[in-house]
């Protein structure tokens, strides 16, 4: 994301507070734009400080998730999908089906 | 009578079969055709109609209506049609094939007036999706649609052992709100198996990711929404489902910001996007069942266009990492779009589908004065829009840490191929429909079980609404290089059954050689030896060799579920 954008988060952001301030719909002024930015800030913290460290692996972990860069029984030439008599031959290959049959 | 040859299973099982022994292109017409019919029986059944058929002693409902069958069979008929119309150039008919076969049976469970004949389809439901996770058939998706299935044969036993304990508690099979006790618990644990509360929802990021991309939009659509109809008919109120559903709606949002697997992050959000459904159940409130509804038609919509969108990417591009992509929009654009569209959607956008159905749910937590579960579920939501709506679309498309630059000149190293048209008209049917709903909310509301008086758009709510959404925007500039997408895994559950079995027998090895008395030498090569044979016997159970017999047939797989399933069984029957 640019610096571009930050003006117009600028404008709606004081456009929206000033809106809270005359309806007064929201407990506090600012109660949804609070929520957004610390929401963010908290649920990325957690995800990525507390959670990650803890959780994340290598892709090799599992080795059957260990897939192919490219997954080509999704990717390259088109077969007639609705012939099923290739399938057979490619049952427990991972990635060697011919195209388009899914991901 | 009459009106039992108008529900709305029935078209799309009857095309199920005959798909698989009619020629290709009138094959495609039924598919096609079967959806529509549903929809059209849906539509034309009228509240309080009950066909009932007596079987032995049991006198079954086979078909009952009422408001809240109708919402979900008119939505599960419009999934069923935009997903067949996705599939078209990429689905094999065997696939489509279960892919309908699915759709009928979960439409069966909506209409199902009694808990037998909602066991039936209930089974028929979870065979024939473990069939479409197993249609892909790589050596992935085969693993993954075998724990698929016995996770849901499992829940299915649980149905069975419930239902049996409520008939002799009650002498009724009538599937109507489940009071507490034994056969209460065991249908609420099947129906949150089903519907992926954690900690039974493993099954969900492990499975649907690795199936086609037709065949994903096909699950995310039936199997945890026929759960939620289920939570909505047997357990209104109840007040554990309220906190597990905010469990679920966090637990789902975290690991959608961490997962890097496009399809796989999305499939979080699923359980996150249900997590709302199940709160609002747990609240029991009429405006409450009436966004759990809302919000689980609405989720059908535009969850499918997100997949459909992911799946569109992973078609053209045959990457699934969201750490492997980026660069990719000029050379999809009209995908980005409608991707969009769905994320706006499912971020509730004023103006789109989410604002008028999703927002309904804190609504209804407010009218309770639960002020603690209000919050809860907006800092969800600004999960959901920093996920779907941000993080995702800009690696995939936009970001410059993937690999594909965002020029024609030569040097592309991803290569993106044409989109089938079939997709851009289902993605953009859901598109429009998303668009419809957040522009005239009626067409949905009318659906809904009881009238919604509420107002979507006063000026309060979409104020509050937009000031979230902007400062999400901006929070996610702030944290810009701290969301980036890593080429990681992450644990989850299975890690459970999929991992530490290996790594106790592994350790149990390495501790009874360390034990024994032999010289060090011998005992380092007795270790290693039996350490090889141990992990070579465990790899056959968790890991066969990729040019082994199908892992469908594999009896190593096989037997452990028939044995695990057996071993339920056997509770169920002691209970």
């Amino acid at each position: 994301m640019t610096r571009r954008a930050l003006p117009v988060i600028a404008v709606v952001a004081v456009v929206g507070l000033g809106l809270d301030l005359l309806i007064g719909y929201s407990p506090v002024i600012g109660y949804g734009a609070g929520i957004g930015l610390f929401g963010t800030i908290l649920l990325t913290i957690v995800a990525k400080q507390v959670m990650a460290p803890a959780l994340q692996r290598s892709e090799d972990y599992y080795p059957e998730d260990a897939s192919p860069e490219v997954e080509h029984d999704v990717h390259g030439v088109r077969r007639d999908l609705d012939d099923d008599t290739d399938h057979a031959s490619r049952s427990g290959h991972p990635g060697r089906g011919e195209a388009g049959g899914g991901a | 009578m009459s009106d039992l040859l108008l529900h709305p299973a029935w078209p799309l099982l009857i095309a199920a079969v005959l798909v698989r022994v009619l020629p290709r292109r009138p094959g495609q017409l039924l598919s096609l055709i079967a959806p529509v019919l549903a929809l059209a029986g849906g539509l034309t059944l009228t509240d309080g109609t009950l066909v009932t058929a007596p079987l032995m002693t049991f006198e079954l409902e086979l078909l009952r209506v009422d408001r809240l069958t109708t919402a979900f069979g008119v939505v599960f008929a419009v999934a069923a049609l935009l997903s067949v119309i996705y599939g078209l150039a990429t689905q094999p008919i065997g696939e489509r094939g279960v892919a309908l076969a699915y759709a009928g049976a979960a439409m069966g469970v909506i209409y199902a007036g009694d808990l037998l004949t909602l066991f039936l389809f209930w089974e028929l439901k979870a065979v024939t999706s473990s069939f479409v996770v197993l249609s892909r058939r790589t050596h992935r998706s085969n693993r993954a649609g075998m724990r698929y299935l016995f996770f849901h044969i499992a829940g299915g036993k649980l149905l069975l052992g419930g239902l049996i304990v409520q008939y002799q508690t009650t002498g009724s099979l009538t599937f109507t709100a489940f009071e507490s006790g034994v056969a209460g618990w065991l249908v609420l644990a099947a129906f949150a198996l089903s519907a992926g509360v954690p900690p039974l929802h493993a099954w969900l990021k492990d499975a649907y990711p690795t199936a086609s991309v037709a065949g994903t939009v096909f699950l995310s659509a039936f199997t945890t929404k026929a759960a939620v109809y289920a939570l909505i008919r047997g357990f209104p109120g109840s007040q554990v489902l309220l906190y597990l559903g905010v469990i679920m709606a966090t637990y789902g949002v975290l690991y959608a910001i961490l997962e890097n697997d496009i399809r796989r992050l999305l499939s979080y959000h699923i359980i996150s996007q249900v997590g709302f459904m199940v709160t609002a159940v747990g609240i029991g409130t009429e405006t409450a069942l009436n966004g759990a509804t809302a919000h689980a038609f609405a989720h059908i919509l535009y969850k499918g266009l997100l997949l459909m969108g992911m799946g569109a990417v992973l078609y053209a591009t045959g990457r699934s990492r969201a750490s492997d992509l980026g660069g990719i929009l000029n050379r999809m654009r009209s995908v980005a779009v409608l991707y969009m569209i769905g994320a706006v959607s499912i971020s509730s956008v004023p103006l789109f589908s989410g604002f008028v159905s999703k927002e309904l749910i804190p609504y209804a937590a407010g009218q309770e004065e639960l002020a603690w579960l209000v919050i809860a579920l907006k800092v969800v939501s600004v999960g959901t829009f920093l996920s779907t709506g941000l993080k995702l679309p800009y690696a995939t498309f936009i970001g410059t840490r993937g690999l594909g630059p965002a020029t024609e000149d030569g040097t592309d190293r991803v290569v993106v191929k044409p989109v089938p048209v079939s997709m851009y008209v289902a993605m953009g049917g859901a598109a429009a429909l998303n668009i419809a709903i957040g522009l005239y909310p009626p067409l949905l509301y009318d659906l809904m079980p009881t009238e919604i008086t509420r107002a979507p758009y006063a000026l309060g709510p979409v104020v509050e609404k937009v000031q979230l959404l902007v400062m999400t925007v901006l929070g996610f500039w702030l944290l810009f290089a701290m969301l980036g997408s890593k080429a990681k895994i992450n644990l989850d559950l299975d890690w459970l059954y999929r991992r530490l079995p290996v790594l106790i027998s592994a350790h149990r090895a390495e501790r009874t050689l360390a034990r024994a008395d032999t010289p060090a030498s011998a005992r380092t090569r007795a270790v290693t030896s039996t350490r090889t044979g141990g992990r070579a016997v465990l790899a056959r159970v968790f890991e066969p060799p990729e040019d082994d017999t199908p892992d469908v047939v594999a009896t190593w797989t096989l037997g452990g579920v028939l044995l695990a399933t057996a071993a339920l069984l056997l509770i169920v029957s002691l209970l």
